[in-house]
C-alpha cells in the first residue's frame, strides 16, 4: 500500500512538471514565429513611406514582405551578424554608409537602370539609387525674429548659441550627410578645409547633440530650437502638416545625396529581392515618391512636385564618393574629438565661473 | 459478534479520518481561499485608489502650473509688448512661451488673441488654427471678456478631418496697466497628449470628465454614450456597471469640482475566479473525500483482518483445536499479538501435556494402589485354608503352599502388568485349585477359552476378585457353588463371562451395586468388584468394564469386556 502511494505521488509530480514544461514551451515558442514571408526587408525609412510602397508591392507581386525597422547603423550591424530573421534587402541609408559596407551586399543592376538620371547611376553595381535627399536647414519661423539664416555661415550667429538642433553623425545617417555637406560647402569643394567651420559650429551648438534625427525636426517644429540640420523630406513633411517652419537650402551649396537599395549577400530569396529593387525604381513607385512622400526621384522621367524646390534654384555641390567612403571613420573620429574638446572647455568655463 | 465488531471498527476509522483530517482541511482551505479573495479585493481597491490619487495629483499639479502662468501673464514684460507695440519682435515672446510649454508635462498649444479676437501669436500648426468665426473660440472670448479677472476653463470639441478632438481650454484676459482688456491668452491642452501620459496606469478604465460628465480623457471609447458623456448604467457608492460588467470605482475631484477623475477596476474577473475556485475546490474535496473513504476502508479492513484472524483462532481454540496458530505479518501491534498468542498456545499445549502426564501417573499410582488391595485380602483367605490343610492333608498343604507362593510371586511381580490370557489363566487355575482345596466338592467350575482369545493381552489377575466374590456369596447362600468361566472374542472386544448358580442378588441391591461401581470413590464394602471396574476404566476408558445381571433366580452373570489386543496395550486413554 505504501509503495502504491509513493508511486502515485511521483506520477502526479511528473505529470505536473510535464504540464508546466509543455505550457512554457508553447508560450515561449509563440514568441519566435517563423516568418512565412518570402522577402525580409530591413529599412530605416519611416512608416509613412514604407507602408504604402510595401503594400503596393505585395498586391502587385503577391510576395509577402516582412519589414524590420531600425536606424541605418543598427541595421548594418544586424546584417553583419546575420541576426534572425536574415535580411534579403536593405532599403535606405545614405550611400556613403552603404558603400562602406559593400561586402555585405550583392551586385545587381535593376532593369530600370536606363531610366535613372546620369548623376544617380549604379556605378559600382552594388547600390541602386532609390531617392535623392539633399541636406537642408530647418527654422522655426516663430522664433526666428530678425535673425538672418540663409546658409551654414549664418548658423555661427552668437544669438543662435544653444538653439541649433543637430543629431550625432555617428548615430544618424542624415546627420552624417549634412556634416559632409557642411565640410564640402564651407571648404569650398575641399572637405579637409571645412573643419575650421565645423569647430566653430560645434561651439555654437553649446553641447546640444541629439541622438536621433527625428528629434531635430520635431524639436524645431515644437519651438525647442530655432534652427536645425536635417534632410529635405522630413522638413517638407512637417511643413506640409502645418508646422511653423521654413526650409532653407544653404546658399553655400548642398549635395544631392542619394539613399540606396541593395540586395544582401547570401539571400535565399534572390528572385523576390530583384523584383523589389525593380519595383522601387519603377515609374509608379518613383512617381509616388515625388507626389506623396516629398522625396526626389532618381528617374529622368519623373518630375518634381511644386512643393519641392526646383533643382535649378538650388546651389549644387559635387562630392567625391570615394573620398567620402574612405574617410568616413576619420570624419566621425574627428567630429567626436572636436565635440569632446568643446565639452571639456565648457566644463572648465563652468568651474571657473563658480 | 465478530462481524459486528468489524463494522464498528471500520466506521470508527472512517469517522476519525473525516472528522479530524478531511473536515478541518476543508474548513481551512475554504478559509484561506476566502481570506485570499478578500485580500485581493482589498488590494484591487487600494491599487485603484492609489492610481486615482496619482492621476489626480498629477492633473492638479499641471493645471495649477498653467493657472499660475495665466495669472502672471498680465504682468509679463515679454508678452504685453506684443499686444501694445506696433511692430513687435514676437520672437522673444515666442521663446518665452515655447520654453514654458515645453517644460510642462502636459503639452498644450498656446494662443494670444487681440481684443478683437484675432490671432496674434500661436504655436499651433497652420491647419490646426482657430478661425475667427469658430463658435468655440467666440464662446471662450466672450467668457474671458465678461470675467477678465477669472480663468476660464472649458472642454471643447473640434473637428479635424474625420477625428473629433477633445481640447481642454484654459484662458484668461490680458489686462494692461490700466486694467483694460487688451487681449486674451489661451492654452489648449490636447486630450490625446493627456492620454499618453495617463495611460500607463494599472487600472482597467480611466476617465477624466468635466463637471457635466463630458469626457476629457477616456481609456476606452466603448464606455461613452452617444453624446460623449460618461454615464454608467448603474452605480452606487463603490461600484458601477458598464456594459453589464461590474467595476469597483473611485472618484476624485480637482480644480474646484470642475474636473473629475474616475478610476475603475473590474471585479468580474476576480468574482469569476472566486466562484470558479470554489467549484474547483469542491470537486477536489469530493475527490479527496472519496479517496480518503476508500483508503479508510482499506486500512480498517487490513487491521480488522488481523483482529478477525485472532478472534477466529481463539474461538477455534475454545472448541478444542489446539493447532490453530495465527499468521499475521502486518508489522504492527497485531503481529505482536499473534506472536504472543502463538507462544501462549505452545505453553498451553505443554501444560496440558504435563497435566495429562500427571494424571496418567496418578492413575497408575491409583491402579497400583488398587492392585495392592488384592494382596492382603487374598492372603488372608488362603491362610485360612492352609490352617486346615496342614492338619488334615499335609502333603497337599505343601503343594498348596507352592501353588500360593507361585501365585503371590506372580501377583507381586510389577514388571508384568499386562499378560497374555493363556499365561494368566494358568494362575487363575492355580487360584481355583487352591480354592478347591478349601471347598472341596462344594466347588465346581469349568473354564472355556476361545482359541482366538488365547493370545489376547489382559490385565494381570483381572478375573480373580470376580471369582472370589462369586465363590464367597454363592457358598454363603447355598453352601455350594458352580462356576462357569467363558472367555471369548466379540467385536474387537475380549469378553469374560463368569456365571454362578448362587441365586443372584435382589434387584434393588443389584442396581445400587451397579451404581456404586461407577463412582469415582468406593463407598461400599464391595471392594473387589469396585477395584475391577475402576482398574478397567482407568486403564481402558469408559467403553469397557464390568456388567452384572441376574440369571432368573438361579444365579448371577458377570461380564467383563476388555479391548482385544495381542500387543501390549497402547495407552488408549490419551
Amino acid at each position: 500500500m505504501k509503495k502504491k502511494i509513493i508511486c502515485s505521488i511521483i506520477g502526479i509530480i511528473i505529470i505536473i512538471l510535464l504540464a508546466i514544461w509543455l505550457y512554457a514551451e508553447k508560450y515561449s515558442s509563440s514568441i519566435y514565429k517563423k516568418p512565412i514571408s518570402s522577402l525580409i526587408v530591413y529599412t530605416p525609412n519611416s512608416l509613412s513611406i514604407v507602408d504604402p510602397l510595401v503594400s503596393e508591392f505585395e498586391n502587385d507581386t503577391g510576395i509577402n514582405v516582412t519589414v524590420i525597422s531600425h536606424g541605418t547603423g543598427e541595421l548594418l550591424k544586424l546584417i553583419k551578424e546575420r541576426k534572425y530573421p536574415q535580411a534579403d534587402i536593405l532599403w535606405g541609408g545614405s550611400l556613403t554608409l552603404l558603400n562602406a559596407k559593400k561586402d555585405l551586399f550583392e551586385k545587381y543592376i535593376s532593369k530600370n537602370e536606363k531610366y535613372i538620371n546620369k548623376n544617380y547611376k549604379n556605378s559600382s553595381g552594388y547600390m541602386t539609387r532609390f531617392s535623392v535627399m539633399p541636406s537642408v536647414i530647418i527654422i522655426n519661423t516663430n522664433l526666428l525674429g530678425k535673425i538672418r539664416i540663409q546658409g551654414f555661415q549664418d548658423l555661427l550667429n552668437p544669438k543662435l548659441k544653444g538653439k541649433i538642433a543637430n543629431a550625432n553623425p555617428a548615430l544618424s545617417s542624415s546627420s552624417f550627410e549634412n556634416l559632409l555637406t557642411q565640410l564640402y560647402a564651407m571648404g569650398k569643394g575641399n572637405p579637409e578645409k571645412g573643419w575650421k567651420y565645423e569647430q566653430k559650429l560645434i561651439k555654437n551648438l553649446d553641447g546640444n547633440l541629439l541622438n536621433n534625427s527625428s528629434k531635430v525636426y520635431k524639436g524645431v517644429s515644437d519651438g525647442k530650437y530655432t534652427a536645425g540640420l536635417t534632410f529635405e523630406e522630413a522638413a517638407v513633411n512637417y511643413f506640409k502638416e502645418g508646422a511653423p517652419i521654413s526650409i532653407i537650402y544653404p546658399e553655400e551649396g548642398t549635395i544631392m545625396e542619394c539613399d540606396g537599395v541593395a540586395i544582401v549577400k547570401g539571400t535565399k530569396n534572390k528572385k523576390n529581392a530583384e523584383k523589389f529593387v525593380n519595383f522601387l525604381t519603377g515609374k509608379n513607385a518613383q512617381e509616388l515618391l515625388d507626389r506623396e512622400f516629398n522625396r526626389r526621384s532618381v528617374r529622368n522621367d519623373v518630375g518634381n512636385d511644386n512643393s519641392l524646390r526646383n533643382v535649378k534654384n538650388i546651389k549644387l555641390l559635387k562630392d567625391n564618393e570615394k573620398w567620402d567612403v574612405d574617410n568616413k571613420h576619420e570624419i566621425l573620429r574627428k567630429y567626436k574629438e572636436l565635440t569632446v574638446k568643446q565639452h571639456k572647455e565648457m566644463q572648465k568655463k563652468l568651474s571657473v565661473d563658480k | 459478534m465478530g462481524i459486528q465488531k468489524r463494522k464498528f471498527f471500520k466506521k470508527e476509522i472512517r469517522r476519525t479520518f473525516i472528522l479530524y483530517a478531511l473536515i478541518p482541511t476543508l474548513i481551512f482551505a475554504v478559509l484561506i481561499f476566502s481570506i485570499l479573495f478578500i485580500y485581493f479585493r482589498y488590494m484591487i481597491k487600494e491599487q485603484n485608489r492609489e492610481n486615482n490619487t496619482d492621476v489626480s495629483i498629477f492633473l492638479k499639479h499641471e493645471i495649477t502650473i498653467y493657472k499660475n502662468e495665466l495669472n502672471n501673464i498680465s504682468n509679463s514684460d515679454k508678452i504685453l509688448p506684443v499686444l501694445e507695440k506696433k511692430n513687435p519682435d514676437k520672437s522673444i515672446a515666442y521663446e518665452y512661451l515655447y520654453d514654458f510649454v515645453n517644460r510642462c508635462k502636459l503639452k498644450s498649444v498656446f494662443y494670444i488673441f487681440d481684443a478683437e479676437g484675432n490671432t496674434v501669436m500661436t504655436s499651433a500648426w497652420r491647419n490646426a488654427q482657430y478661425h475667427s468665426n469658430d463658435y468655440a473660440l467666440e464662446d471662450m472670448i466672450k467668457r474671458m471678456n465678461s470675467s477678465p479677472d477669472k480663468i476660464i476653463m472649458m472642454l471643447n470639441r473640434t473637428q479635424s478631418g474625420l477625428n473629433s478632438n477633445k481640447i481642454y481650454s484654459m484662458g484668461k484676459a490680458i489686462l494692461n496697466r490700466d486694467k483694460r482688456v487688451i487681449g486674451y491668452m489661451l492654452f489648449d491642452l490636447v486630450a490625446d497628449d493627456l492620454n499618453k501620459i495617463i495611460y500607463n496606469k494599472q487600472v482597467d478604465v480611466l476617465v477624466v470628465t468635466d463637471q457635466f460628465d463630458n469626457v476629457i480623457v477616456a481609456s476606452n471609447n466603448f464606455i461613452l454614450n452617444s453624446m460623449n458623456k460618461f454615464i454608467p448604467s448603474k452605480f452606487n457608492n463603490n461600484y458601477m456597471w458598464l456594459n453589464h460588467d461590474k467595476y469597483y470605482y473611485y472618484r476624485s475631484k480637482i480644480n474646484n469640482d470642475t474636473i473629475f477623475v474616475y478610476t475603475l477596476s473590474s471585479t468580474s474577473l476576480l468574482d469569476k475566479f472566486y466562484v470558479g475556485g470554489l467549484i474547483f475546490m469542491c470537486i477536489i474535496f469530493l475527490f479527496m473525500t472519496i479517496s480518503i473513504i476508500i483508503i479508510a476502508i482499506r486500512f480498517s479492513e487490513s487491521k480488522t483482518k488481523s483482529l478477525y484472524k485472532l478472534l477466529s483462532a481463539i474461538k477455534r481454540l475454545q472448541k478444542g483445536h489446539l493447532n490453530t496458530y495465527v499468521d499475521i505479518n502486518s508489522n504492527d501491534e497485531f503481529e505482536l499479538l499473534s506472536d504472543y498468542y502463538n507462544e501462549m498456545l505452545v505453553e498451553l499445549k505443554k501444560l496440558m501435556k504435563q497435566n495429562r502426564e500427571q494424571l496418567r501417573r496418578s492413575n497408575i499410582a491409583e491402579i497400583k494402589q488398587l492392585e495392592a488391595q488384592f494382596n492382603p485380602h487374598y492372603l488372608f483367605n488362603t491362610f485360612e485354608v492352609l490352617k486346615y490343610m496342614i492338619k488334615i492333608d499335609p502333603t497337599n498343604a505343601v503343594s498348596m503352599v507352592i501353588c500360593m507362593s507361585d501365585l503371590l510371586r506372580y501377583s507381586i511381580n510389577h514388571e508384568k502388568e499386562n499378560v497374555k490370557l493363556i499365561d494368566d489363566i494358568k494362575y487363575i487355575r492355580d487360584y481355583l485349585k487352591i480354592q478347591k482345596y478349601r471347598y472341596d466338592d462344594k466347588l465346581t467350575y469349568s473354564i472355556n477359552i476361545d482359541e482366538k482369545a488365547e493370545n489376547c493381552i489382559v490385565p494381570k489377575l483381572i478375573m480373580q476378585p470376580l471369582i472370589e466374590n462369586s465363590i464367597k456369596y454363592g457358598y454363603e447362600k447355598n453352601g455350594s457353588v458352580k462356576l462357569d468361566l467363558n472367555i471369548g472374542v466379540n467385536d474387537e472386544k475380549l469378553v469374560i463371562t463368569l456365571t454362578d448358580d448362587g441365586g443372584g442378588i435382589k434387584l434393588d441391591k443389584l442396581e445400587s451395586i451397579i451404581k456404586q461401581l461407577n463412582k469415582k470413590e468406593n463407598k461400599t464394602t464391595h471392594i473387589g468388584l469396585y477395584n475391577i471396574q475402576r482398574r478397567i476404566q482407568l486403564t481402558f476408558g469408559e467403553n469397557y468394564g464390568m456388567y452384572l445381571e441376574n440369571i432368573d433366580d438361579k444365579g448371577m452373570k458377570v461380564t467383563i469386556s476388555l479391548p482385544y489386543s495381542i500387543n501390549n496395550y497402547i495407552s488408549s486413554r490419551s
